[in-house]
């Protein structure tokens, strides 16, 4: 990012070229559609450009980057009529998803039954969990880099974690 | 199985489901933002990393601060020097006549032109040489006066400070004025003892007029009607540019403007090839419309390309 931020294209090519794919399945597995997925992708990697110039390293790009997503996300969900709430309810659970029209169906057709059920148990957790499950699969982020990302502490973000684990676990047992 | 081992199991699974990539007309769309942003503005000479990011803001402070200090200095010591110089002229002024109150009254007024007598005196002996040739020759056009030996400056600039008053008005025509104002202003003396012919004092005095350095500022404002419209015009300009305009009617249309119309902005904009205008635009759309679905129908024409 600073090599963009001091003129380089090539440099954002290459930064885009490796975050764009977690970042584009944490966006999707968030929302769950995919024409609302590729906007709000699209916002964030906007957000970052107009960022360059007063860009600052002060933590890890991935982390900055998915700071920018996740307020991104707060933003669709509170304009969505979603109650921010959700975000720190630790047990709220939300209704069983129909569907996932993200995925390709032939791909869905093809999946393991095991595999669809952990989609589905990722898409049903309350999304505070789902949220620190996904950053830490898609964008490798640590207990405390999640933190940061999601404006919480290191706390709250270890246990949303592992209730999303526990969950997980559960769905994939049933 | 450990808690740690369906923990793994769990995260291999869910690396096994589908890899989604975004649609590759996006990944262009966004890399020709970035490359973009790249054109219209270049990166900084100096990087403002660490420490350095704060030289710029602290060297502004400094000279802001410089600035006032030095513009208050200068401010409280223009009021000393002008106290100066009423205490020179006020002694002969009392021996005068009521009627000289009023010319000093009027050089008071004028803070710029009532510089201190004292000044114009230091200014008055070095220039003395440069005003000797004129005075020469407007004494052989004077012959009345041609006998009368030349006073010291000094006392020449404390007599000259109460002049309107004295009761010789066709003064010497030669003599060095240092404040030209009050003298300028005032009306022809009636001609009385001296037969110097008014016409060679008027052609001798615009000789002796270059003295207004004491009152530059001020003789600039009133004395140069040409430079004053010419400022007048510049400021008029500025306020009349069309960027002035346009840059603020832009701001208050952006706030009262639906997203409909903001849309069709950022559309129109495309289709002009102002890619650049129209990815700022999109941008500041999406930061006052956060969720607003854009139809269908325009997604093509507005999404960044």
């Amino acid at each position: 990012m600073l090599d963009y931020r001091d003129g380089a294209a090539a440099a954002f090519e290459a930064l885009y070229a490796r975050h764009k794919t977690p970042l584009f399945r944490f966006v999707l597995r968030s929302v769950r559609e995919r024409g609302q997925a590729e906007e709000l992708h699209q916002d964030i990697w906007m957000r970052v450009i107009e960022a360059r110039s007063r860009y600052q390293p002060q933590a890890r790009f991935t982390t900055w980057l998915y700071t920018i997503a996740h307020n991104r996300l707060v933003d669709h969900w509170r304009h969505s009529g979603l109650r921010i709430v959700s975000l720190d309810d630790e047990d709220a659970q939300l209704e069983e998803p129909e569907g996932n029209p993200g995925l390709n169906p032939e791909r869905q057709a093809q999946a393991r039954q095991g595999l669809e059920r952990l989609a589905h148990a990722i898409a049903s957790l309350p999304p505070a969990q789902r949220e620190a499950f996904l950053l830490r699969e898609e964008g490798g982020l640590s207990v405390e880099e999640i933190a940061t990302a999601t404006g919480t502490n290191a706390e709250a973000a270890k246990s949303r974690l592992r209730y999303a684990l526990a969950k997980l676990r559960q769905a994939l047992d049933d | 199985m450990t808690d740690n081992d369906r923990e793994e199991e769990i995260r291999r699974r869910y690396r096994e489901l589908a890899r989604e990539e975004p649609p590759r007309a996006l990944d262009e769309a966004i890399l020709a933002a970035a490359r973009r942003e790249l054109e219209t503005r270049p990166a900084p000479l100096v990087a403002p990393t660490g420490r350095r990011r704060w030289t710029v803001p602290i060297a502004a402070a400094a000279v802001i601060v410089l600035s006032a200090v030095l513009t208050l200095h200068v401010q409280r010591e223009q009021p000393d020097t002008e106290l100066g110089a009423p205490q020179i002229s006020q002694a002969p002024a009392r021996k005068d006549e009521a009627g000289a109150v009023a010319p000093r009254a009027e050089m008071q007024q004028d803070k710029l032109s009532a510089q201190p007598k004292e000044v114009e005196a230091q200014r008055e002996k070095v220039e003395a040489p440069k005003v000797q040739p004129q005075r020469q020759r407007a004494q052989e056009a004077s012959p009345a006066k041609a006998a009368k030996p030349a006073q010291p400056p000094a006392a020449e600039s404390s007599a000259l400070a109460t002049a309107p008053a004295e009761p010789k008005p066709p003064a010497d025509p030669g003599r060095f004025s240092p404040d030209p104002g009050p003298v300028a202003a005032a009306p022809p003396p009636p001609p009385a003892s001296a037969p110097a012919p008014q016409m060679q004092m008027r052609q001798a005095a615009p000789a002796l007029q270059p003295a207004p350095r004491a009152s530059d500022s001020a003789g600039a404002t009133a004395a140069s009607p040409p430079a004053a419209a010419e400022e007048r015009r510049a400021i008029g300009g500025l306020r009349d540019s069309p960027r002035f305009d346009t840059r603020t009617l832009a701001k208050r249309e952006a706030v009262a403007e639906p997203p409909e119309k903001m849309l069709e902005r950022i559309a129109v904009l495309r289709r002009e090839g102002r890619q650049k205008e129209a990815d700022d635009l999109y941008v500041e759309f999406r930061k006052r419309f956060p969720d607003y679905r854009i139809p269908e129908a325009m997604r093509e024409q507005v999404l960044p390309r």
